[in-house]
Order: structure tokens, then sequence, then C-alpha cells
């Protein structure tokens, strides 16, 4: 198992060359410059070369392509719009990313795992009816409906909670954190109470029930250990899509996170940046794929069996 | 623990009823007023086609069909002195897998696959005896693996039930319900899904634990061979009846219901040569659908009108040998022996 837990982070390098390669490509083979995005639209077009030229985006592919790996190794990559170190600008944005994204998501795992395993406990009650209207409203609200529905009833109407920004302590956070928060329990309380009702529809259930066990035991230890494959598998695809920046949510209350840094850059191609923050979500990705294989061997001897 | 009496039953079905509630309007009757018993040390067979009510049967006696959707509207299921269908759950999980076990028909999809085989025994154990010492616990275990004939029981102790044979797995079954040695064991057809040398062997070690540990057995089954190898009485339902109880081999020499003779005839035997074997027009109605009366009204031969309208009176055939069939009424003394 360690050996392929090696084995695996080895793979990272060259999935992460590839994911550098390409966005490159894509940057710099579109159509647009730097320049006529960020300078007014009547600059004259040897103004626009000398910006591209001084920020670097003139000369063959091959050599930029040296230039942005030079950069990342040394650690000073520089922003076509600021003109600041990137990693620099990243270590402010990304804890904000974080914090956000970490509470709403750990709340929407917790909150949705529960609600999930009660639906599916209690199916065909009321509390499941009631629970399942809930989840698919909240489900197909977007989440940007939703947290305007919040800066409207808890900014503008009521006044107590800030309507953007960080000024305002624990309390900007409230609101963002919630949006993710409602947006997320959806589809983990769904994803849930499937899992969960087919493992509970599993043989090894009754014969659990037929030993003895009490309900609560069949299932915490039985039913939900065997449901919670699938259930990691999104909480995990999840939270490493939280952790890439909630565009919307960031966007909506103006927070400074990575979503919106990397969503300004693209309009501006301002490429090293949109790089940059491509390389450290699929990075991101990759050890959330790497943390769910350790995982589903910690949990299934079968997939354990393989990797012997 | 609860002593039985030497001269009650030690489990006593009286009057069972079982319905499944699909939706508001509909109630399907799984099982219908079946009355049968199981003394100290004997083994029951039910026997029936599927989709007759053997298994909801013998689930209704731990309470293990679905929950939410069946109800009992009438009858009792009385195990040394206690009616099972009106005990709390909690009373209900000292019962289970203690004073009475049960083993499945698909061996290997009736374990946890996440667990090993001694995790799951060892919690069999553990959930009956709360204070053991965990080594006390292992030493049962492994005894328990070794008694069903399991070679290097340690060995087993520590593999995943995806690491072994349907055989394999069926005796980690029978050794995980007959750790708390029960008084009785339910058998849901415990060998269907495996193959005959295998369901050979099974049978055999079923036969020599219950010599050993005086278990009474409920055997349920489709396959007559394997009912008149375990059984000391056989009772055999049709559509959620019982149409016919008594000595196994009685009953095999003397059916007496037509539903019994036709299983019987269509079961073919050594000597049996040359002609097709003949079998029962028609197949198991759905619940939905089941005929008014004796439910095997629109497959027999010798049906009446009377038959459509309700289920007959059960008739002693001979000592300990009842049925249940309008056509035994006329003949009268010969009580149906052909």
């Amino acid at each position: 198992m360690g050996k392929y837990i090696i084995k695996r982070i080895l793979y990272m390098i060259p999935m992460l060359f590839c994911v550098i390669l390409v966005i490159f490509l894509i940057m710099n083979l579109t159509p647009g410059d730097p320049a006529s995005n960020i300078l007014p639209i009547t600059t004259q077009q040897s103004v626009k070369d000398a910006y591209n030229a001084s920020v670097g985006y003139t000369g063959p592919l091959g050599l930029r392509f040296l230039n942005y790996l030079k950069g990342l190794f040394s650690g000073n990559i520089l922003s076509y719009t600021t003109r600041e170190n990137i990693f620099g600008e990243l270590a402010i944005r990304f804890p904000i990313t974080l914090r956000v994204g970490l509470i709403g998501f750990l709340l929407a795992a917790i909150i949705g795992v529960s609600l999930g395993i009660l639906s599916a406990v209690k199916q065909y009650s009321f509390v499941d009816t009631a629970l399942t209207v809930v989840a698919v409203f909240f489900g197909s609200v977007p989440a940007f409906l939703i947290a305007t529905a919040g800066v409207l009833l808890f900014s503008v109407r009521l006044g107590v909670l800030p309507s953007f920004g960080l000024n305002a302590g624990i309390k900007s956070y409230i609101m963002p954190v919630a949006a993710l928060t409602i947006s997320g329990i959806p589809v983990i309380s769904r994803m849930t109470r499937s899992s969960m009702l087919s493992a509970l529809n599993q043989d090894y259930i009754r014969t659990a029930r037929a030993k003895g066990c009490s309900e609560r035991r069949v299932i915490w230890n039985h039913a939900l250990k065997n449901a919670s494959l699938p259930i990691i598998t999104l909480l995990l695809t999840g939270f490493a899509g939280v952790l890439g920046g909630s565009v919307i949510v960031e966007q909506i209350f103006s927070l400074p996170g990575i979503g919106l840094y990397m969503l300004q850059a693209m309009n501006a191609k301002n490429v090293p940046v949109v790089m940059t923050c491509a390389l450290l979500l699929a990075f991101i990705f990759m050890v959330a794929m790497v943390l769910m294989d350790i995982f589903f061997a910690l949990i299934d001897p079968k997939i354990r069996a393989r990797y012997k | 623990m609860t002593n039985t009496t030497d001269n009650g039953p030690l489990l006593e079905v009286r009057n069972l009823s079982v319905d499944f509630r699909i939706d508001r309007k509909t109630i399907l009757h799984a099982v219908r007023e079946v009355s049968f018993t199981v003394g100290s040390g004997e083994t029951l067979g039910i026997l029936g086609e599927s989709g007759c009510g053997k298994s909801v049967t013998c689930m209704s006696i731990l309470q293990l069909n679905p929950a939410r959707t069946t109800i009992y509207p009438a009858g009792e299921i009385l195990f040394e002195g206690k009616d099972l269908l009106r005990i709390s759950p909690k009373e209900m999980q000292h019962i289970r897998g203690n004073r009475v076990s049960m083993i499945f028909q698909e061996p290997m999809t009736a374990m946890n696959p996440l667990y090993t085989i001694g995790t799951q025994l060892m919690e069999a154990v553990r959930l009956h005896r709360p204070g053991i010492a965990k080594a006390e616990a292992r030493e049962l275990v492994l005894e328990a693996i070794a008694s069903v004939r399991i070679p290097n029981p340690d060995r087993i102790f520590d593999t995943y039930p995806f690491a072994l044979s349907g055989g394999m797995l069926q005796r980690c079954m029978i050794a995980m319900a007959m750790l708390a040695r029960p008084k009785l064991l339910i058998c849901d057809e415990p060998t269907t899904a495996l193959d005959v040398t295998i369901q050979a062997q099974v049978l055999e070690l079923m036969n020599e634990l219950k010599e050993k540990e005086k278990t009474s057995i409920i055997f349920v089954t489709h396959d007559l061979g394997v009912i008149n190898e375990m059984a000391d009485r056989v009772m055999v339902m049709y559509g959620g009846r019982k149409c016919e109880e008594g000595e196994t081999a009685e009953v095999f020499l003397h059916p007496a219901h037509p539903y019994t003779k036709g299983l019987i005839a269509s079961h073919p035997s050594p000597d049996y040569t040359g002609r097709r074997l003949p079998t029962i027009p028609g197949g198991v109605p759905s619940l939905k659908d089941m005929p008014k009366g004796c439910p095997f009204n629109n497959r027999c031969s010798l049906a009446t009108e009377k038959c459509a309208g309700t289920f007959p009176e059960y008739r002693e055939i001979s000592e300990d040998h009842l049925a249940g069939c309008f056509a035994l009424e006329q003949q009268g003394e010969n009580h149906g022996r052909v």
C-alpha cells in the first residue's frame, strides 16, 4: 500500500506538467492579448506591443514556457497586471478561500450526511418526504440566488450582516459560508440517502439483525461503512472543488479569494496567474484523488488486497 | 434463561397471518392463518414453491420482515412461553442470534464484505455476552469455526468473505448461528445456492450439529430430497396457506392434498424411467392475484365451485397428519388415501 501511494504521488509530477502545458497552450494560442484586454480600446498598436513586451507576452512560445517554469521553480512569477509576485498574492487570497471553503464544506458534509442517513433510515416517512422536498428545492435554486436572497434579507432588510467584503470580522464570513453550506447539503444528503438505502437492503444487514444487533449498530457499524465509498468520493471531489474557490460566492460577497482572482486573470488574459491558479487547483485535486484511494483501501479489504 | 417445559413444544405458531402494505390502498396477504409447532430437538421442514410464504413465515418468527411494510394482523408466535409478536425490540434482540438463530439462502452476500469472518463472529459472541474477555471470545469463535469442519480456523478468522467460497461461507454462517447454542435454528433454503456435493456436506454437518446440540430446526426448502433427509415432520405451504402437515414419511407416502401430490409426482425418483415427469399446470400466482378461497383452486384438477369460496377446514388424515382440501370430504372414509 505504501509503495502504491508513493507511486501515485510520483505520477503527479508528469500530470502536473501536462496541466501546465495544456493551460499554457490554451492561453497563448487563443486570440487576444493582455494589452487589448486591459488597455482602453483606442490605444495605439505600438503602445499595445510595448505593453505586451514589457509583461513578457512576446517572443517564441517555447521560450515563454521555459520562462514560466523558471519563475515557478524560483518562486517568483510576476502577474501581468499588478507586476507583483503571484505567490505573494496567492498567500493572501488562498487562506480566505480556504477558510470559507473549509468551514462551509465541513458544515455541508456533516449536515448533509446526517440528514441523508436520517432520510434513509426513515424512508418514506414524513421526515424523509419533507427533507426530499427541501433538498430538491435548494438543489434546484442556483447558489447565487440563495446568496442574493441572503444579502437582501440580512444586509438590506435587517442590516445585521455585511453584504460584502471581509471588514466585519467573523460576521462577514457568515453569509458566504452559509451560501456554500446550503448549496452543498442537497447533493450530499441525496447521495448519502441513496447509498445508505442500497446498503440497508443488502443481505448482510438482515444477517446483522438476525444475530441480535441493535438498530443503531446495524446503521452505524454495518450499513454506513458500506455506504461510505460513494459518499467519500463525492465529499473529496466536492471539497477539492470548493478549495478552487467558489467563483459565485466570492463574486457576490466580493471576497478576495482564489476563484475571483482566477476569473479576473482570465478576463485580463493574465497568463501566469491563470496558469499558477490552474496548477494549484490541479494539485489540490490530485491530492484529493490520492486521499480517496487511501480511504477506499482503508475501508474495503478487496481494494486493499489489490495493492498488495 | 427460561427452561422449556418438557411437555410443551419449543415453538408454537398459532393462526399466523402476515400482510404487506404496499401503499395506502393495497394490502397483500403473504401468509394466512398458519399454525404449526416445533418440538424440542425436532426438525420441521417447510416445503413449497417459490412465493408460497415459506420465507415470510420464517422471517416472522424473528421479526425480520421489512418493518415498514409488514403487518401482523393476527396470530401468536409462542417461543418458550413468550409471544414473539408482542415483545419489545430489546427483548427481540436478546432472542435473535441467542435463543433463536437463522441462516439464509445466499451465503455469498450474507456476510458483511468489510469485516473479517473473525470480527463478525466475535460480534455475535459479544452481543449476547457483553462482559466476555476478548481472548475468551476468540477461543469460542475458533472452536465454532473448527466445529463446522473448516481447516485452519486461525487463518479463516482473519479472512474476508470475498476470499471464501459459498460452501465455506455457509459453514461460517452456521458456525455463527450456533455460537450461542440456540434452542432453535431457522434455515431459509441454506443449501439452494450451493452445488450438490457441497450441499450434501452442509446437510450432513447440520444433522451432526443437531444431534450434538439437540437444537430444533426449521428447514425451509423447495427440494423434496432435502426435506426427506433432514425433516422429522413436514409442512407443505401454498399461496400463504398451510395445505398439509405431518410426519415426513407419512406425508411423502400418503400425500392427501392435491398440491402435495403434484409436488411429489413431479419429483423424479430413482425407479422412474421413460415418460416425461408430470407437472402441476400453471404457476404460483403473485400475491396481487391470489385466488379467493383455496389459493390452489386455479391449478387443481379436483377444484369445484366450493373451492373458490372459503378455505376448507383441516381434516385429520391419520394421527398427526392434517390436510386442508374439500376433496377429502367426498373421499370420506378413504381419508384421501388412494
